[in-house]
């Protein structure tokens, strides 16, 4: 079975700027990985190119073997770092708009999600603040049954409370061969659930391991080799 | 999944243009009163305050037809350029459709709006003015026309379609020029609007270049020779279907151009 994201000598390039120097990555199945480095050191390109929403300059990404295109959009559940909705509808309309799209979109979980989260499905996304629209954005896609979730500085805007539920609800809800990325700089409230990390720095891979080989071979934290490794 | 595309993309153009055409009709209502309530404005000698309040919704009325029209075009550019290529195109880009379905959704879209507000601007000035004058002018005008197609005999058919067809055709090349346009511009890294103003101009410079040339070597001699004798014959045998391929050609451009830079060439800011 193919990984279910590959990377084969990817670069990507802004006019002159290079924002992914050529790297090689492969992410197997049933992973939570962390994808780590600081403030544009490449996360979100890389995220987008998997995405489709960024073409390659250079090289190749393969969603499970696959370029970037309708049959990998089935598989892959996004959650960009911007707000991505309209805001003139109201949350059951794009539960709905989801609904319609997704064939993996599971509505019962979305409204379980919601009323946990204390948001009323008939609210605007007008009305909103930040925040909520940040958990509605991360309810709509962990509702998805995805084969890949790419979630992109998914607690970075919300309350610590609500980050605990949405750490537990990415946990519990994905399955066996599901994988999820997470892309933050927020180390120490994720690391519990990490099975995998991706160091990224400056366009580059800095290093992979699984979170056992860094426990055993470095005897160190996530948290405490990331600071180690990024050192200003 | 096209179908899907269109009815979101109707919801979401429909809660402007809806209320729009409300305040049309609800205009050519008042207005209607006014005309049969009061003489008319230019026989008063005095303003009074019904000839007063019957300008200002006369004003207002004029007005919102030149803002449906502004607005159709508006929010045909708005649609394409921030829900595909602005922050909205994360979520659209995302979903498992082709680029060109989202093209194609936005375009009947448009072309349904400009008739429908087409339409609204005819049946809101039949609101206001059918009177038995009225119709008593337009029968005057429908019996011009009937005379107009029964000389033009066999041909009247022939005609009326490639008139549909070529209408349809550069609503279609006019519309795909602007996205095509917008497309260009979003291959820039910086100064993408800028980048679309330009594409546009460009486009428009190219087509009218090779347009030109390609009626001064070639079509004017021809059409000068063939318009003498029958020049209704020479329309419907070749001018127009001559523009319906040259549209087409146009429209087809436009779509792979379009789709190559969706699909292949995609950088999202």
């Amino acid at each position: 079975m193919a990984p279910i994201l590959e990377c084969k000598g990817l670069n990507k390039f802004y006019g002159g700027k290079q924002a992914l120097k050529t790297i090689d990555l492969s992410l197997g199945r049933g992973r939570i990985v962390g994808l780590l480095g600081p403030n544009g050191s490449g996360k979100t390109t890389l995220i987008k190119l998997a995405s489709g929403l960024l073409t390659p300059t250079g090289g190749e990404i393969l969603i499970d073997g696959k370029q970037p295109g309708i049959e990998t959009k089935k598989l892959v559940s996004y959650l960009p770092e911007r707000t991505y909705l309209n805001d003139w509808m109201k949350v059951r309309d794009i539960i709905d708009f989801f609904c319609d799209f997704y064939g993996d979109f599971n509505k019962e979980k979305a409204y379980d999600m919601l009323s946990r989260l204390n948001i009323n499905p008939n609210d605007r996304l007008k009305s909103m603040s930040k925040g909520t629209k940040e958990k509605v954005q991360l309810i709509l896609v962990m509702s998805r049954e995805a084969k890949l979730y790419l979630l992109d500085e998914p607690i970075g805007g919300v309350d610590p409370a609500a980050r605990d539920y949405i750490l537990r609800t990415i946990i519990g809800n994905y399955s066996e061969d599901s994988t999820v990325v997470i892309s933050t700089h927020l180390i120490a409230d994720i690391e519990p659930v990490l099975d995998y990390v991706v160091f990224i720095n400056q366009g580059d891979i800095a290093m992979s391991a699984t979170l056992d080989q860094i426990r055993e071979e470095q005897g160190k934290s996530v948290d405490e080799l990331f600071r180690e490794v990024f050192r200003c | 999944m096209l179908g899907k595309l269109l009815k979101y993309e109707i919801k979401a153009t429909a809660r402007v243009f809806i209320p729009l055409y409300g305040i049309v009709f609800l205009l050519a209502i008042i207005n209607r009163i006014f005309s049969m309530l009061k003489t008319p404005f230019y026989l008063e000698e005095n303003a009074n305050f019904l000839s007063v309040s019957a300008n200002v919704t006369i004003t207002a009325y004029v007005l919102m037809i030149f803002a449906i029209f502004i607005f159709t075009l508006v929010i045909m550019i708005q649609r394409f350029y921030k829900s595909l290529l602005g922050d909205e195109g994360y979520l659209m880009f995302t979903l498992p459709v082709r680029p060109m379905e989202h093209v194609i959704a936005k375009l009947i879209t448009s072309v349904m709006w400009i008739v429908a507000s087409c339409l609204t601007t005819g049946l809101s000035l039949l609101i206001w003015f059918a009177n038995k004058e009225f119709f008593y002018g337009l029968r005057y005008v429908w019996d011009e026309i009937l005379e107009l197609m029964a000389e033009m005999g066999p041909r009247l058919g022939a005609f009326t379609a490639e008139m549909i067809v070529l209408v349809v055709l550069s609503m279609f090349s006019t519309i795909l020029a602007i996205y095509m346009a917008m497309s260009i511009g979003q291959q820039f890294n910086n100064h993408r609007i800028l980048g679309s103003f330009g594409a546009y101009i460009g486009i428009n410079v190219a087509g009218n270049f090779i347009g030109s040339l390609l009626s001064l070597a070639f079509m004017m001699p021809w059409v000068q020779k063939n318009f003498e004798y029958d020049p209704l014959k020479f329309l419907v045998n070749w001018i127009m279907p001559l523009g319906i391929v040259i549209d087409i050609a146009c429209v087809a451009i436009f779509v792979l151009v379009i789709n190559y830079l969706l699909t292949k060439k995609l950088n999202l800011e």
